[in-house]
């Protein structure tokens, strides 16, 4: 399993995320098997948060192992290959998931639980362990504040429609003033993700592909939902005047948490001045010498602003 | 990318044109080394050691690399997209360069997948 980040940036590179082997949908949709047996010869005293850390440190262990073999496989002789790569095969993230859905069923509420939920959100793209898990947030963790803790990774990708459902309830109902900040950030990232993915769908050389990435009621819902209305500025402004302390999820490997208010910020001035059609904003800085120069300078030529990275 | 890049720079030679880029690598002598070694002739800026993460992107709104925006002689946001298919930008360059009295041919090599190029 890639780095968290990884995952990040498949889903933006939404045109190119066809060659992104690791997280398209359906090459992580496997059958689920049958667990293997759980971890039985634990002592007695083990914690429900040791048992789940445990699961995971399982999987991470498993991962490793099979990217190692895959490496020094892909160094050594090429003939040998096919049989031996069959043997060894990727850890599908589903079958932990159970794992550890089924200890926190023997533990309702825990709030040792929720990095588990983060864990399953973070690593299962879709499939029954992914939709028993937002279940389950709903029904064990509503009420609470550490729910927050997850709503980002509900819409890192195309969120589904249980997803924006429980993010939509949570911004009007929640008693913590934190959640209903997460939530409302939650609910304009979904909004935005799946309003990008309609385009796409329009599109008529990217509908096939864009198909490919989510369900039929998934596209459905998708569907419907563009059409609702959503007043984007508006709720930002909101975001920024009322909710803008708050840190927009937890930290995580590669990914640095951002602040709800600036977040906001950036986003409202996107709506506001990176349209087709409004004037550039200012761009100063460094090259890549260290020299500073600035975007006006090329002011009398056609420009073409180029966000690039070579990786 | 870089190939249909440098395709545009050679093209457009001569004409009221030009590729500002904005890197998004952390580590930027690595970068420096890649632009020397591939001939990138192009100026860009750095979004900084946070990578992706950077000022600059995250200004600018960018949701996935590369994200090209054209800006026409006065200034304008003209043009906007995500990912780097040739025609659409092709097309808009062209249109911007007729407007300011320049006719340009853009089209690519028959047979040639733009959305190729990226790999190098």
């Amino acid at each position: 399993m890639p780095p968290f980040h990884v995952h990040l940036v498949c889903f933006l590179f939404v045109v190119t995320a066809i060659s992104c082997n690791d997280s398209s949908p359906q090459q992580r949709r496997t059958e689920i098997d049958r667990p293997p047996a759980g971890p039985s010869n634990e002592p007695p005293s083990t914690t429900t948060g040791q048992k789940l850390a445990s699961v995971i440190e399982t999987y991470q262990e498993q991962t490793r192992r099979f990217r190692q073999n895959q490496h020094s496989e892909s160094a050594s002789d090429d003939k040998n290959r096919g049989n031996e790569a069959e043997t060894a095969t990727l850890p599908q993230p589903e079958i932990y998931a159970q794992q550890l859905i089924d200890i926190m069923n023997r533990n309702p509420k825990g709030p040792e639980n929720i990095d588990a939920v983060h864990w399953i959100l973070t690593e299962v793209n879709s499939g029954p362990t992914r939709d028993a898990t937002i279940q389950l947030l709903q029904t064990d963790y509503f009420e609470t504040e550490q729910i927050a803790n997850v709503l980002p990774v509900l819409v890192d990708g195309y969120p589904d429609k249980n997803s924006m459902q429980l993010i939509e309830k949570l911004a009007t109902n929640s008693r913590h003033h934190r959640v209903r900040a997460v939530a409302t950030m939650a609910r304009v990232k979904g909004q935005q993700a799946l309003t990008r993915f309609v385009g796409f769908l329009e599109n008529p050389k990217w509908t096939e592909r864009m198909k490919t990435f989510v369900d039929k009621p998934t596209l459905e819902y998708y569907q419907a939902a563009v059409k609702q209305e959503f007043d984007m500025e508006s709720t930002l402004q909101e975001l920024i005047d009322s909710y803008g302390q708050h840190d927009f999820g937890i930290k995580t490997n590669g990914r640095p948490v951002e602040q709800i208010g600036p977040m906001a910020t950036d986003m409202l001035f996107s709506l506001q001045h990176l349209q087709i059609g409004k004037s550039a904003p200012k761009l100063e800085g460094q090259d890549l010498d260290g020299l500073t120069f600035s975007l006006a300078e090329y002011r009398g030529k056609i420009v073409m602003l180029d966000f690039w990275g070579d990786w | 990318m870089y190939p249909h890049e440098q395709l545009l720079v050679k093209k457009l030679a001569g004409k009221p044109f030009a590729i500002v880029g904005v890197n998004s690598d952390s580590d930027r002598e690595e970068i420096r080394k890649t632009v020397r070694q591939k001939n990138l002739t192009w100026r860009s800026f750095w979004n900084g050691p946070d990578g992706k993460f950077g000022p600059i992107s995250r200004r600018w709104d960018i949701e996935g690399w590369p994200t090209i925006y054209l800006i026409d002689a006065k200034g304008i946001i003209r043009h906007k997209q995500m990912g780097g298919e040739t025609e659409p930008l092709d097309r808009e360059i062209t249109r911007l360069m007729k407007e300011m009295g320049h006719t340009v041919d853009l089209s690519s090599d028959p047979g040639q997948d733009p959305t190729h190029d990226s790999s190098q």
